[in-house]
């Protein structure tokens, strides 16, 4: 058995609680262990507080990798935004001695230290890495033939697109489920979350409405995403853009719970009856499935 | 060796956090018409994005329009950067930029433009998918070049 520190991030408790419960779920029926993190902080958010002040944006993401380095534990995260920056504070401060001292120097009054000895991972990554595409494969007991789905690997993932290879991991995850992974046109288009920050009417009919317009046309049986940024926004915006009268109902799910419903969990189990847009469609199609 | 700006539409997915962080890095607010560099619609493209920003001339148009020379090229880092307290906003280099890059504060009553940030723009280093870059003049004309089915 392999055991992980969990990073959950602040969105996924907080308003998607049905991706918790899925990634919990999912790792324990693969024999993953996820002990808690006690202590954790906000990541910190890539954006807003490291432009405001990038030293105490190192610290407080350090303070949470010295938690996990204090449990003896790698940490495994499942939200985007939570890897890149525990990811690469986990890097830069390997690498960067100078800026280690001066994070060590404000963490060391809370009795931490950043040492650098673990890894920051990504759910999709012990997914595909550890667990193994066949080993999922075979695990399957309600095979998705016959659903069709279009993927949103969102920004954050893209960025590992030559590296890590995060974004084809993630379709291999679910192309292993047996759905269809359908390919259109403006799959790289940012979902239009970060437009919060100024404009979010722009991000609604600029990014997302620019997406489910593209996405309407193959009428898929939903969206899978990674993202909960991502997840959060195509409901938001489905809900917005109601009321402007555009009407799509495409639901959308976080991988973790496509995979948990694949598994066999039961999808009241799980809790995702509290999504905006509801994918009782979905889950009819899964549940029908051999 | 001077640096530029690189954008990699391929690469791009409108995020505008590179807009977004450009005018919260200069005016401490977000933004989107207080922005440096400019993230539009490729009308060619259906999903894709171009960034218009700031190439920082071997030779700028802008410095030898302006009539208070306030506009000055660095000659170590090869920086063109406007002088605002000498800026009489005449909007003469908004004008003649091929490009259009330099925009006019209406509150401010100056002409605006990309400083990369004294050398490390801050759009490159929140590029969410990585298509923003800095890299050398030449490297980024080659590939430029290489994108456009052009030999350097």
């Amino acid at each position: 058995m392999i055991e992980y520190t969990f990073f959950r991030g602040c969105m996924i408790p907080a308003l998607q609680p049905f991706v918790e419960a899925a990634a919990i779920k999912v790792l324990e029926k693969f024999d993953i262990k996820l002990r808690e993190l006690k202590g954790e902080t906000c990541c910190p958010v890539p954006e807003a507080p490291k432009a405001l002040d990038e030293l105490s944006w190192y610290v407080m993401a350090a303070r949470n990798l010295a938690l996990a380095e204090k449990a003896g534990l790698n940490l495994v995260t499942i939200c985007s935004g939570c890897f890149e920056t525990l990811e690469e504070t986990n890097e830069v401060l390997k690498e960067n001695k100078v800026l280690r001292s001066a994070v060590n120097e404000k963490l060391a009054p809370l009795g931490l230290e950043f040492k650098g000895v673990i890894q920051v991972k990504n759910v999709i990554e012990v997914l595909y890495d550890e667990v193994g595409i066949k080993r999922i494969g075979d695990a399957i007991s309600r095979k998705l033939d016959g659903v069709k789905v279009c993927l949103q690997v969102g920004c954050r993932l893209y960025r590992t697109e030559e590296t890590k290879r995060l974004p084809q991991k993630f379709r291999g995850i679910v192309e292993a489920t047996g759905g269809k992974v359908i390919d259109y046109e403006t799959d790289r288009v940012c979902c239009g979350f970060p437009t919060i920050y100024a404009d979010p009417n722009f991000g609604y009919m600029h990014r997302t409405k620019l997406k489910l317009d593209d996405i309407a046309s193959y009428s898929p049986d939903g969206i899978v995403v990674i993202c909960p940024a991502c997840l959060n926004q195509f409901e938001m915006a489905q809900l917005d853009l109601k009321a402007k009268g555009f009407s799509y109902d495409i639901p959308c799910i976080n991988l973790l719970e496509l995979l948990a419903l694949s598994l066999g969990i039961p999808a009241s189990s799980l809790g995702i009856q509290w999504h905006r847009i509801k994918p009782d469609q979905l889950i009819k199609k899964v549940e029908e499935g051999r | 060796m001077q640096k530029v700006l690189l954008h990699n539409p391929e690469k791009c997915s409108g995020c505008t956090l590179c807009m977004l962080i450009c005018s919260f890095s200069h005016f401490n607010v977000c933004d989107y018409t207080l922005s440096s560099i400019k993230i539009v619609n490729d009308p060619d493209r259906k999903g894709r994005f171009i960034a218009i920003y700031c190439s920082h001339c071997e030779f700028p148009i802008c410095e030898a329009s302006c009539p208070k020379n306030a506009i000055k090229k660095d000659k170590e880092t090869g920086i063109v950067k406007i002088n605002s307290m000498l800026c009489i906003g005449c909007k003469t280099c908004n004008v003649l930029c091929p490009i259009g890059v330099p925009w006019f504060h209406e509150k401010r009553r100056v002409s605006i433009k990309c400083d990369l940030c004294g050398g490390l723009p801050y759009c490159v280093r929140f590029c969410s998918t990585g298509a923003l870059t800095l890299v050398a003049r030449e490297e980024a004309r080659a590939k430029a070049l290489l994108a456009g089915g052009l030999k350097a």
